[in-house]
């Protein structure tokens, strides 16, 4: 886990939107958030560049990062992770990096008390119309005991979420239409769904909590895919 | 100079950290790692792009790692990345060239992104500078098909291409329907080495005029072939498709080289391994008295060494090379 110097990158691009915070010790410095349709891994570098110039902070005043690795999408995970491969290799081993779950994120968000015995299904949407999912209960004794009650991740359709898993709140970031665009989930959850933004507070917010009491939530810099996508074996006669 | 070259178009992870000598101006390969995925895409009998970028994703720090120990350099020794964007599969092109990106963020050096087509060629381009030019050159692998006026290690014209199948994907589907192991292409280069040229199989656009090729029709013609003529020889079989191949090919080759004085023929792609086809090109250039260079097996396939040659030559010697041009964005054609 990345402690003891005080400046952090945190990389998100799992969804859509992409986002570069610069931390300094637990605060946030500089945070900002980037969306253009097939251009992330074009400006990637040029955006994590741009935020360590903001702060005027080289990569060698860079302790650590944290990488989003997933669950969301499939091209994403990869872009973060690569980019974050690339930055380790560049300085031999003198960065640490760390993986960070967005599920994990939407949980500690939604660890406060007003939901405390609530049970939370915090969600990303795939693009095929399946949702990335990991529930808990909120515990009115903070994050680290809401995760105590947390599942494994998993993937499941809408319907099974509102016939049988029944949580009594859904939890996802803003920027993930497809959640409320989901006819099955506004048609139960219409007041129900909660938003966790992936903002510069809450991010410092959630690292400080992994650095200072949950360690666990700090992952190995591998991809969360949770999805095969080619599970069958495609015919090979050719017509 | 020291570059880095990195490829991960289509089912290889290559890394390569090679020395440009601006003096001497040539590149001396201190490393080439190649970590093939044939295993992880056997079962299906071709390449998954998914699987692929997925693949890339677990194996490029250790390829790198690995690339880095052999060639007994530091990250901070180098002085340039390379990286393919394109053409290829593009979850696979991302993963490269996002950590070409990373690399040289935190390294604090340029990176260049490359032609993947060109850069076959490029392997070569040992000693650019002493080729004879113009040279035409015949870029033949899995994917491609194309032909090409080179008029300095790095200005080429693309004379033509492929407006079907790439021979390799000929090779791949006709192995797949004979149901031999995967990657079907060396299986029939063996087999084609037992056999004669005893079946007629059609030699595509050979009489058109222009230098595009088309391989789907053979790869139809060959299939129902097989289905005709259950008994067939297959050593047969596969050295008289390849005779048709390398017809094609020599006739293309011959009239590019007439139509623009070329003193060179340059033949790359990871189908030049195929040992009947290079014979060809070899007596070829005997005939024509003509050079003919074809890189040994290793730099035919897909690898890091090959990028490294083209983005240096592309960095160093391409007018507006700070023009903001050097960074393309990954794509499935470039």
């Amino acid at each position: 886990m990345i402690q003891e110097k005080t400046i952090k990158l945190v990389f998100n691009t799992v969804y859509e939107k992409m986002s570069v915070t610069v931390l300094k010790g637990s605060a946030p410095e500089f945070h900002c958030e980037y969306f253009e349709k097939r251009r992330n891994a074009f400006n990637a570098d040029k955006i994590i560049a741009g935020a360590m110039s903001s702060c005027a902070v080289t990569i060698d005043d860079i302790a650590g990062v944290y990488v989003v690795c997933g669950p969301g999408s499939f091209t994403g995970i990869k872009l973060g992770l690569s980019v974050t491969f690339g930055l380790l290799c560049g300085v031999s081993g003198k960065l640490k990096a760390d993986g960070i779950s967005l599920l994990d994120y939407l949980i500690f968000g939604a660890s406060v008390p007003a939901y405390a015995g609530k049970k939370v299904l915090a969600v990303v949407p795939g693009v095929k119309g399946e949702f990335f999912c990991k529930a808990a209960e909120i515990s009115s004794n903070g994050p680290k005991a809401s995760f105590d009650s947390v599942s494994c991740e998993f993937v499941t359709s809408s319907e099974k979420i509102v016939d049988d898993l029944k949580p009594d709140i859904l939890i996802c970031e803003p920027a993930c239409a497809a959640v409320f665009e989901d006819r099955v989930l506004a048609s139960r959850y219409a007041e129900g769904i909660v938003t966790v933004r992936f903002s510069a507070e809450g991010v410092a917010s959630f690292i400080g909590y992994i650095e200072g009491i949950d360690s666990a939530r700090a992952l190995p810099l591998g991809p969360i895919y949770l999805k095969d996508t080619y599970v069958h074996k495609p015919k090979t006669e050719i017509a | 100079m020291i570059v880095l070259g990195i490829d991960t178009s289509c089912d290889d992870t290559s890394f390569a950290v090679l020395n440009f000598c601006e003096t001497s101006r040539r590149f001396h390969i201190k490393s080439n790692i190649i970590s093939s995925q044939i295993k992880a895409h056997g079962e299906y009998g071709g390449i998954v792009p998914e699987i692929a970028s997925r693949e890339h994703l677990k194996n490029i720090r250790s390829v790198y790692e690995m690339a880095m120990e052999k060639s007994g350099l530091r990250p901070k020794d180098i002085d340039l990345v390379a990286v393919t964007a394109g053409p290829g599969l593009l979850g696979s092109l991302i993963v490269g060239y996002s950590f070409a990106k990373g690399f040289a963020l935190s390294a604090k050096v340029p990176y260049i992104t490359v032609d993947h087509i060109k850069a076959h060629t490029a392997a070569n381009f040992m000693a650019p500078f002493e080729i004879s030019y113009p040279a035409v050159a015949l870029t033949i692998s899995g994917g491609h098909s194309s032909l090409s006026l080179v008029k300095s290690p790095f200005d080429m014209d693309f004379l033509g291409g492929t407006i079907d199948d790439a021979v390799g994907e000929l090779f791949d589907k006709v192995s797949r329907h004979l149901k031999l192991p995967y990657p079907g292409g060396p299986v029939l280069d063996k087999k084609s080495r037992e056999g004669g040229k005893n079946y007629k199989f059609p030699r595509p656009l050979i009489n058109e005029p222009g230098y595009n090729f088309s391989f789907s029709g053979l790869k139809t013609s060959v299939i129902n072939f097989t289905r005709k003529n259950p008994d067939f020889n297959l050593a047969d079989l596969a050295c008289s498709m390849t005779d048709s191949i390398c017809a094609v090919f020599l006739k293309k080759a011959a009239a590019a080289i007439n139509e623009f004085g070329a003193k060179t023929f340059i033949l790359s792609g990871g189908v030049a391994c195929n040992s009947m086809i290079r014979e060809a090109f070899i007596n070829f250039g005997h005939e024509k008295k003509i050079g003919v260079l074809i890189p040994e097996p290793v730099l035919c396939t897909d690898n890091g060494a090959m990028i490294a040659i083209s983005g240096t030559l592309r960095y160093l010697y391409t007018p507006g090379k700070n023009s903001g041009n050097t960074d393309v964005y990954p794509t499935t054609r470039w």
